[in-house]
This record gives structure tokens, sequence and C-alpha cells, in this order.
């Protein structure tokens, strides 16, 4: 701890030992009519040229008899907008934060100068969130640039933005930003105190804000939604709900959260109706094909085969003849290899990737069934599900964790099975409120309002209110406009 | 990891069940492993002993096209051959896929039910099997295919379809027996398939040892036969539990006209003469047929009306100088003299057939069910005062004819 | 804030817990008794279910706050009312322990070659245990996602029945009068009378404009559907409707005969399990709300599992045969079941009526 009114050169170097010497703080005197005025930066995070050109040479150009102060040097020496005097605590945190520090003698404080600046990816298309026509902005790591984002689109003095800092030794910063005249106060107060009640040695990802702000953590189902295009967040805080930007992470978080939200995509809203409609439905199909096709197919083999129609039983009896094993360990055994098949093709360096493509579909498509090792209509169903997990993004690690439980319950217990697990997992969802908000909504409980933007999506003048399922202030988000009324008006006014 | 499975408790009754469920299923093998295939069943009787045999599917083990073949065993009862076939094959036998059961004259000769009982107590639900009857041996017609796209089941399908020829007339199912069986009149149309033999000069000889796979065609002294489905038209009617009567191809014809379902079918007008039409030979297609019956009671006779539509289209006039001329105008307007003539020839297929039901005392025309249905106290009260009259009720109604032409296109 | 129930859960429950019965065993039962004017006598029980059902609604809209507990207090006191809640009590494990029975019977016949029992019951259980735990809001969630699939299930094999049935089967309209063969019709009391599970939402549910004329209409149109269907099913299969214990699937499978991308009735079968199994949850939450008010209210947990425990074990004694259960729905249990279904609510709503009077009374006099 630095004592009461040293000398700027102590100071210095105290700072330089609780560092313990590291090279890149650099440390820059300035001689001022016999006044020593100590400059402290870390080099890698710093922008110099700024100091160079906005502190450093006015700094010498200034002219002046007295000695300065802080005051004098903030309020007429330098040229830098955003200029802050620090106390004796906030040193250390500023200057890990990127500000350059400058001391002068007799005085403990600090004046801190933000000239932060490093390398940052830029602002490009998220892989995951690729759309056909619509902005295709994402965030990137640097909360400044992702709060900009939003600020461009949220053009209101209602954006609240709140800071926090989490992380002992990473000190993240956290921006919470929200609507003030339409978010419910108790979801904000529930989230700034969650958050504050974070004891964590580092946060190096929104997913440890989204893990340690959930009910249930341990549950396979999220409770915090997650966004990587800012049109998308502003669309969501639009609806009611509170943004969560975490430095360092490009995927922003969103409470409250409801399982039908990943249903949508930001696609359906730059889109015909009908078409986000016919989409949303495949989606709903595909959810189903790929959570239930390997379980049923399996419990129709072992436990139903009278369900299925002659022809297709004896093409699949004519193939599953001579196979060593039986269909349970089979699928398993598929599923096993394509899930190995996905996970190398991510790590796999690009120049490879041709090469374990056509590995993988000889060795699952021809050898594996040539071998006899595994059926044609196995692998022809572990692929269909396997490929319609990925219509829904950010529900594939669920999907694929229910395939597996329910490929099992099928094998194990047979159509009934099947049936008792789907009664177990929506029942457990039932129960599921993400910050007061009803998981399964607007389908459980059933609310009719928001049915305009559920599985049959409605156009744009439909959505006259906000959706019924959160708690929000104002509901009202169009005053709805007759045409009839309107064309009455124009031809008013030709007349 | 023991406390983190403790803490996910769902993933700890998962390992439970695992452990308990999962060991005898890794044992578990397809269920069309353990249980055959079973597509058709063949009964036949023999001296009080019933002649069972099943035709079920062979998968083939290359992953070509499978096999249907036929095993037969003899029992004092259907279910005591069927489990003789059960330890020869080494397999239950699923009657999931069982889509008709083809029985012999002599097995439907006295209490026909005693065929069906061993399938209606299976868990599977059987209603829907088709009954087929054949003159012939049920075990020689199921050995005929060896090909599922070639089959009983296909052969009837194709026959069944509508086609501009004419329907094969519709199929029965073991539930239609049954509906006939508990309703008053207890009478049921079941088709006959024939055998047909094309003999090379040369007799057939099976090579079958009492109950081992026939084959499709058998050989001897170097000469092939080749065996095929026919169908010439022909039924059979059960009536109170056994074979009352088989219908020749002609006959089952004239029923036909009585079937509200069967839509479509042709009748020929031979020698007709009109303006340049001498001696011509017409054949009308119909094309829809509108039938509504009437039952009442007049002067305390049971009563039966008939009206039926048709909607025809001529098909073919064979004669010689025919000319388009003479097509053209048939197609455009009927002459009273060709309704006439049109008239009685389908008057006279309708009265031969009723002839034929009164004379064996069968109803399939629905006539008893009609009265049943819409004039049941009247029916009752003639009951009552004519006790006997139930049994051959067809035989005191008196039908009336009601023929309507109309030109279709 | 306390979670509710809405009015569209309560009319959902209750049109999953009237429709599933009636539409699996009770055709091929009636038509050995009763034949072809089977659905009159099902469509008069149904209006007794309805009228009695009025009479709850009355009641509950008098009391929308109290639970169905404290209104018997008021108008009874503890003793009495705990005695009728142990009715009531009775009457739902009598449910349960049937519907668990047909359950196993219906999948045993329809679906499995054969299944075992143990495998069969222990995850069940398991599964409505794990539901209890939640309370009935949750239950009612999951009742509200499954049963519209349900109801497309129902309506889709009466489109299909629509079109196969011959209407004319039907006739003579009532050969045998009605109030001959009605005393015959009583000893089906058990497959009516589900209208009860609304018991266990008093005060729960959250009130609503026109909330009366949406259940109102809700569960006529039910009733009138289901007799239909009935209808639809004699007609169908004639004098065949004795071997089909299986209504709801068999009826489909008149569409798909021979065809070659299979029979649908599978499909219908799968649904069908869903609404046994609810069926089954909502009766041992009934159950379960009985038992805890007439003997303890704490270890909600234990209780529950006390009463499927009960019920497991009944069916094992049973031997898990459905037909030992028909033959004793049908003989002593129907005089209880009428007596608990019909007689006993309309006797607390006339209770509750002279209590109301009487208080009035007295507050008057007061005056």
């Amino acid at each position: 701890m630095i004592s009461i009114k040293q000398k700027a050169q102590q100071i210095v170097k105290k700072i330089q030992e609780e560092f313990q010497g590291n090279s890149d703080i650099i440390v820059r005197q300035i001689k001022k009519n016999k006044q020593e005025i100590f400059l402290v930066f870390i080099d890698e995070i710093v922008n110099q040229e700024e100091i160079n050109l906005n502190i450093i040479t006015p700094l010498h150009n200034y002219k002046s008899k007295k000695t300065l102060t802080l005051e004098d040097i903030k309020n007429r020496a330098v040229s830098l907008c955003n200029i802050q005097i620090l106390q004796e605590k906030e040193i250390k945190e500023k200057l890990l934060k990127g500000f350059a520090l400058l001391f002068v003698d007799n005085d403990n404080r600090a004046l801190g100068f933000n000239v932060l600046s490093f390398q940052g990816r830029s602002i490009e298309e998220p892989p995951s969130s690729t759309v056909i026509s619509g902005p295709r902005e994402g965030f990137n790591e640097s909360i400044k640039t992702n709060v900009a984002l939003i600020r461009r689109r949220i053009v209101t003095e209602k954006l609240k933005i709140e800071d926090l800092t989490v992380g002992v030794r990473t000190q993240t910063a956290i921006k919470l930003l929200y609507i003030t005249d339409l978010v419910d106060k108790k979801v904000v107060e529930e989230v700034r105190s969650k958050i504050k009640n974070i004891n964590i040695d580092g946060v190096l990802d929104s997913y440890y804000i989204g893990t340690l702000l959930e009910n249930k953590p341990n549950s396979i189902f999220r409770q915090v939604g997650t966004c990587e295009k800012p049109d998308i967040a502003s669309a969501k805080m639009l609806e009611g709900r509170v943004l969560i930007l975490v430095d360092g992470s490009p995927i922003a978080l969103t409470v409250p959260f409801i399982l039908y939200e990943d249903f949508q995509s930001a696609n359906d809203y730059y889109s015909e109706p009908h078409r986000a409609t016919t989409l949303r439905v495949l989606r709903i199909i595909s959810l189903v094909l790929s959570v239930y096709l390997p379980g049923l197919y399996m419990s129709l083999q072992l436990y139903h085969y009278k369900v299925l129609p002659l022809k297709f039983l004896v093409t699949i009896v004519n193939t599953t003849q001579n196979l060593p094993l039986n269909p349970f360990l089979e699928i398993f055994f598929i599923i096993i290899l394509f899930d190995i098949l996905f996970e190398a093709s991510i790590r796999m360096p690009k120049y490879l990737g041709i090469a374990v493509s056509i590995v993988g579909a000889l060795i699952l498509g021809d050898t594996a069934v040539k071998a006899g090792l595994v059926s044609p209509p196995g692998v022809m169903i572990v692929a269909m599900s396997a490929i319609t997990i990925y219509i829904i993004p950010n529900q594939s690690s669920q999907i694929s964790t229910l395939r597996f439980i329910f490929a099992f319950l099928g094998g194990v217990l047979g159509s009934h099975g099947i049936i008792l697990g789907s009664m177990f997992v929506i029942g457990y969802l039932a129960n599921f409120d993400s910050f007061n908000t009803p998981y399964l909504a607007p389908y459980a409980p059933y609310v009719l309002k928001d049915q305009k933007d559920g599985v049959f999506k409605d156009n744009v003048l439909s959505m006259t209110t906000r959706p019924e399922s959160f708690s929000v202030l104002d509901k009202v988000r169009q005053k709805n406009i007759n045409e009839n009324s309107l064309n009455k008006k124009l031809n008013k006014n030709k007349k | 990891m023991l406390r983190y499975i403790w803490k996910n408790k769902i993933l700890l009754i998962l390992l439970i069940l695992g452990l308990w469920l999962v060991p005898h299923v890794i044992g578990l093998s397809e269920q069309s492993q353990t249980e055959s295939i079973v597509t058709a069943i063949g009964i036949d009787k023999d001296n009080e002993e019933f002649e069972v045999s099943l035709q079920y599917i062979v998968p083939s083990a290359s992953g070509g096209t499978e096999e249907l073949k036929v095993n037969t065993q003899k029992g004092k009862t259907v279910g005591e051959a069927i489990e003789k076939i059960k330890l020869q094959l080494g397999k239950l036998s699923g009657f999931a896929h069982c889509r008709f059961l083809v029985f012999s004259d002599a097995a439907c000769e006295e209490n026909f039910t005693q065929l069906l009982d061993f399938l209606l107590r299976r868990k599977t639900n059987t209603n829907n099997i088709v009954l087929v009857n054949t003159p012939d041996s049920s075990k020689d017609l199921l050995s005929i295919s060896t090909k599922l796209d070639s089959d009983l089941y296909s052969f009837l399908d194709n026959n069944s379809s509508e086609n501009e020829f004419g329907d094969f007339h519709n199929l029965k199912t073991i539930g239609d027996y049954y509906n006939a069986y508990f309703s008053p009149v207890k009478c049921l149309l079941v088709n006959r398939v024939n055998l047909k033999q094309t003999k090379n000069g040369l007799k057939n000889s099976n090579t079958d040892n009492g109950g081992s796979e026939n084959k499709q065609s058998s050989s001897q002294e170097g000469g092939k036969e080749k065996k095929e489905f026919e169908n010439k038209g022909e039924q059979i009617i059960l009536k109170d539990n056994k074979k009352l009567i088989s219908l020749s191809s002609e006959e089952s014809d004239n029923l036909l006209w009585f079937n509200p379902e069967i839509k479509r079918d042709q009748f020929i007008i031979e020698n007709y003469s009109e303006n340049n039409l001498k001696n011509v030979s017409i054949l009308f297609n119909v094309l829809n047929k509108k039938l509504n019956k009437k039952a009442y009671f007049k002067n305390g006779k049971p009563c039966f009306d008939i009206d039926i539509r048709l909607y025809i289209r001529t098909g073919e006039i064979a004669g010689e100088n025919v000319i388009q001329q003479d097509y053209e105008v048939l197609q455009r307007k009927l002459s009273d003299k060709l309704k006439k003539a049109m008239t009685e020839v389908v008057l006279n297929s309708l009265k031969n057939a009723e002839k034929h039901f009164k004379e064996n005392n069968y109803d399939v025309v629905e006539c008893f069910n009609t009265f049943y249905k819409y004039k049941n106290k009247e029916l009752n009260n003639f009951l009552q005062n004519f006790p006997q009259a139930k049994e051959n009720f067809i035989r005191e109604v008196e039908f009336n004819y009601n023929i309507k032409f109309i030109q279709g296109h | 804030m306390k979670k509710l129930v809405t009015v569209r859960q309560l009319i959902l429950i209750l049109i999953v817990c009237m429709l599933t019965l009636k539409v699996l065993y009770l055709p091929s039962l009636i038509a050995k008794d009763i034949g072809r004017d089977a659905y009159v006598f099902v469509f008069s029980f149904l209006m007794f279910d309805f009228i009695v059902l009025l009479l709850l609604l009355y009641l509950f809209n008098k009391n929308p706050e109290l639970s169905f507990y404290e209104i018997l207090k008021n108008i009874f006191g503890t003793v009495l009312s705990k005695i009728i809640m142990f009715i009531f009590f009775v009457f739902f494990f009598g449910k349960c322990w049937a519907v668990f029975q047909s359950n196993y019977n219906y999948l045993n016949e329809n679906l499995y070659t054969s299944l075992n029992w143990l495998v069969f019951s222990v995850p069940i259980l398991f599964v409505v245990l794990y539901m209890s735990k939640f309370g009935v809001n949750s239950a009612a969630r999951l009742a509200e996602i499954f049963v519209p699939i349900i109801i497309a299930g129902f309506l889709f094999s009466l489109f299909v029945g629509i079109t196969k049935a011959d209407f004319s089967q039907l006739l003579p309209f009532m050969e045998k009068s009605f109030f001959n063969q009605f005393p015959k019709f009583f000893k089906y009391s058990f497959w009516f009378g589900d209208y009860i599970i609304f018991i266990v939402f008093f005060g729960n549910i959250k009130q609503e404009k026109k909330q009366n004329l949406k259940i109102t209409l809700s569960i006529l149109t039910t009733i009138f559907l289901t007799t239909f269907f009935i209808a639809v099913v004699f007609a169908t299969f004639k004098n065949n409707t004795v071997c089909h214990s299986n209504a709801i699937s068999d009826i489909v499978q008149v569409l798909s005969t021979g065809s070659d991308i299979g029979n649908f009735d599978w499909i219908l079968i799968l649904i069908w399990d869903i609404a046994l199994f609810l069926f089954f949850m909502f009766n041992s939450l009934g159950a379960f709300y009985c038992f805890r008010q007439t003997f303890f209210k704490k270890w909600q947990l234990l209780s529950i599992s006390i009463i499927l425990f009960g019920v497991f074990l009944l069916n094992v004694f049973n031997n898990f045969d459905i037909h030992n259960g028909i033959i004793f729905m049908q003989g002593f249990a129907s005089y209880f079941i009428i007596f608990a279904q019909y007689i006993l609510p309309v006797l607390i709503v006339i209770f509750s009526f002279i209590k109301k009077r009487r208080k009035n009374a007295k507050v008057y006099l007061e005056k």
C-alpha cells in the first residue's frame, strides 16, 4: 500500500515492485519546470500514438511557471477526452484495464487516461447464425464494440447500461443492458444480485456467467439464452429481456429464456411469413426425427415388428440377416462412430478435411455395410438423426444427449419406454421457470396472443403487442393502422 | 465421478435402469428372427384331419430378394398342425402380416368356424385376413408363388382394382364372415380362385413328404409344368357355418347386379337390329351403378323394390358392315327399342339370380336385413303369424325391379 | 406468487379424463349386453356426468379461493369432511388400479408380443412419482402439451370411421325399450364420472372471463363427439364389435387394409398410451390429494409412494388381469361408484345450499 503524500518517483517504484518488475510496465518521465511527472502504462494494451499525440506532446508544449497539479493537467494541459482522477485503490485496476496513469509529487492520486487499444477480431458474420437476407454483423470479443453495435440499433435514452466486474484474477467486465420502460425490474434485480454474488477466480467466456445465473446448473437444458448477433439481441431487448455482455466473449446472454426461442431463427423475421412457418414446422419435425428415430427403429425391430408394413419389413430383414450385433448394439455403435467423425472433423486441420470426409464416408457408408458389421437401414436412420440435430444449432448438445437417452429407452423398454421418457422430459420442462417465465411458454401455459409468432408465424403488421409470456411494462409495440382509413386519408390529400 | 452421479439423480436412475435391463437387451435378437413372417394360410381337410399349409417368407442371406416357402403339416385341429409347423421351422408363427386364408371345398363342408378359431384367439388382429376358396388343394395354390411380387395377394389386388373390364368381386375377410355369422341371414359370398396347370403332356408329381417344403414347379420325365392362378369369376356361399353351394361365373355375375359396391360391369345385347345395324352384338360398359332398395309390406306380403340406375357407355359393336356413323349415333342417344332390349337383358340376369337364391334359400342381397332395419315392427308381426317364414324369408319376398339407363362418357 | 392452473388446462384435463377409457374397451363390452343402441345409454350417462359437473362448477364459483376440503369443512365440519375425502380417495384409488391394469393389458395385446409386468410397472410408477413432486400445476402443463395430440388422434379416428361406417346398421332404433335395458347399463358406471377430477383443482384455478361458458361448451362438445364415436364404432364393425376391444385404433385399421405403407393404428395406440398415462397420473394425484387431507399433510413423497405401491401390489395380487378387474367393477363396486360420483356430489351441493340459506337467514335475523 502506498503511503500518504509521497514523491511521484517513489509511487512509481512501488508500482513496479508490485508488478514484479514486468518488462511491459513502461514508465515515462517528463520534466516540467523542475517538476517530475511520471507516466505509467502497460505497453501491449495501450495506443502509444494517442499517448504521444494527446498526452506527452501537449504536456511538453504547455507553458506554465508554477508546479502543475493533476487538475491543471486535466483541465488545461492535455487534449484527451476520457480523463479521470483516480484514487489510490483504483490505480492498479485501471492500469490493468489499459489506462495510462500520470503521477505528480505530493499527490497519491493519479490522472488516468483511457487509451485502451489492442488487436481484436473485426466484426464478422457468426458461423452458427448465418442468414440468407438480413444483417450479417456479429458480436466480437470486445465489449466496447458490442455495446456500440447495440447502441446503433436501440437509439433511446431509456437504454440502460450497467457495469459490473466479475473474476478475482481476470476482472472481467460485464455489462447489463435493458430498456428501462419495458423490462421487469424484478428480473434486473435478480440478475444483478446473482452476478454480484459470483465469487470466482476467473471468467473467460459468457458461458461461465450463464451457468452461474441458472437455477439448475446441472440440467441438460439451458435456462439462459444466447445470441451472437446484435439484431437478434436488440429484438430480444425490445421484447423486454435483459442482455448481458461479457468482455472477451462474442456470445451475449439474454434472460428470461424460453425453449421455443431456439426454434426461431433470424431468417424468419427477414423473409415471408409462409416461408418462416414452413421452416418452423420443419424444425419441429427435425427435432422429433433426431430425438426419436434411433429409439423408434430399435423398438420396432426388437418388440413391435408387426407394426412395420410387409415390404419394408422384408427389406429390413433381408439386410439385417447375418449381422453380428443385435439392433441395440448396432445403433449405439453407429451413433458413436458418427459422433467420433463429427468431433474429428471439427478439430482436423482444414487441408486434411477432405481426406477425413472420404474416409468417414467409406468407413460408415460402404465398407462397414459390406463387411456385414452394420445394416444400411441402421446407417440411414442414424445419419438422418445426426443431420437433423443441426437444424436447431443452439439445442444441438441437448438434442444429442436426448437422442442417446431415447435410443436407450427404446431399446430397453420399447415404444412404451419412449412414451414414458417423453412424459418425463416434458414434465421436467413444465416445471422449469426461467426468471419467472414458464419455460414452455407460449404452449404451456398456452398464450393465444403469442401464437402469431409461434409455429405459424404472422407478418410484421400483426406484431402489435409484445409477447404476453414475459412480464413487460409496456405491451404495445405497434399501433395498428387500418389500411382503409389510410387510403381515405391519402385520397383526401390528393383532392 | 460418484458424487457427480449422485448430484444428477436422473443419471443415477438411468444407471440403475441400465444395470437392470441392458443385460437382457444385449442378448435380445430381432423379433423377425424368432418369429416367422407368415403371409398366407392354407387349410385342407382329409378324413377328419386338417392339413394346414403356412406360406412364410425366407429372407435372402446376401441381401437379394426374398423367397416364399410353404410348409405343410397335418393335425386333428388347425392349432395342432400349426404347432407341428412351429417345431419343424424352429420359429414361432407370426400372423401379423398374414393376408389371406385359402380353404378348399372339403375344409368348409361343415363347421367352418373351426378353421378360424385358432386365428381369432391370437393377440394380433386377424379380422382383416381375406378368405379365398379353391376347388383344388390350398397347398398347391400357395406353392405357385415363390416371390412376394407374384403371390396370390398381388393377383387378387390387381384383379380387384378398377379397370375397364370389370372388377373381381370385392374381397371378404374373416371380420366380414363373423359379421354375417351373427347377422339374421348368416350368409356370405366368398371368392374362388382356381389352379391352372399348363400341362406339356406329362403328369404332375410333387416331391412332398408330408411336411417338407413344396417347390413351385416340378418335373417328370424331362417336361416342365407351369402353375398359375386362375380367376373364373366363381364364388361360393357360406351359410350356417358351412358351404352351401358354389356359384358358376355366370351365376356370380348375375348376383353382381345386386351389389351396390361393385360399380363397374358390362353386358351384351345379341342379335340386335335397328336402322343400319343388322344382327349385331353390342357390348355396354357400366361406368357407375346406383342401387336403392326399398322394403315394405303390401297386403301382409313382404315386397322388395330395387331401383337400379346404370350409367353406361357403348363399348363395342360386333357385326358385319358396322360403320363409324352407326357407332356415333349410338353414342349420342339411346333409342327406345335399344333401351327395351337393354332392360330385358339386365332384367333377365336379375330374375335368374333371384330364381337361384330363392331356390337355394340364401340371402346375400340384404333383403332380410333391410326389412329388419326399416320395417322392424311389421316384420315381427309377419314372423309371429308365420314362424317358419324366418328361415325361408327370401322365398316369401316379392321382388320388383326398376331399371334406368343413363348415357355416360 | 402461487402458480395457478388456467381454465384451458382444466378443460384439457377434463377432456382427456372423460375420453380415455370410453373409446377402448367400453364399446366391445356394451356390445355384449346392449348392442347397437349403446350410444343412447352412453349419452344419457354422460349427461348425468355433465349435470353433476355443472353442480360442482356452481360450488366452485361460489368459493373460488377455497380448496375442496376447505369447502367441505365449512359445510360439514372436520370429521365428516375427512370421511368424504376418504370416500373420494377410495374412488380415485380404484380408478388408478383399474387404469394401471388396463394399460398393461392394452400394451400387451396391441403392441408387445409379451411384456414383463415388472418392466412395465416400475418405470411408469417412477415417472408418476417424479411428476407428483412438482405439483398439479406442472402436471397441468404436461397435459396442455399432449392433450391436443390426443384430441387430434381421436378426431382422426372418428373421421376415418365416418368414411367407412354404415349408419343403417344402427337401425332399428331402440328395438328394446330404453327403460328395460337401462338397469343393465348401471354396471358400466365405472367408465363414467371422470369429471370428479375437478375437485382436485378447487382453489387452484386462475379466474378468467366466461370460464363457465368455456367449460360448459367444451364438455358438451366432448360428450357429443364421444357418443358419436360409439355410434360410429357400431356402424363400422356391426356385429363384430365384440371382438374389437381397442376401438380407437381398430377403426383406423379399416382404412389401410392391405396398404403398402402399413396400418396407421399403431400411431393411435401410442397416442392412447399417452392418454392412459395422463389419466393414471391425474387420478393418482387425486388419490394423493384426498389421502393427504384425510391422513397426513406432511411427508408428501411418502404418501404418494404408499399410494403407488398399493396400486402396484393390488395389481400383482390380481395377476395383472383386466378381466378380473372388469368383473369386480361391474359387480359390487358399481354401487359404490354410483354413490361416489353422482349421489355424493349432489348431496354436497344441496347441503352447501342449505348451509348458505341458514347463514343468510341468521345474518338477516341479526340485522
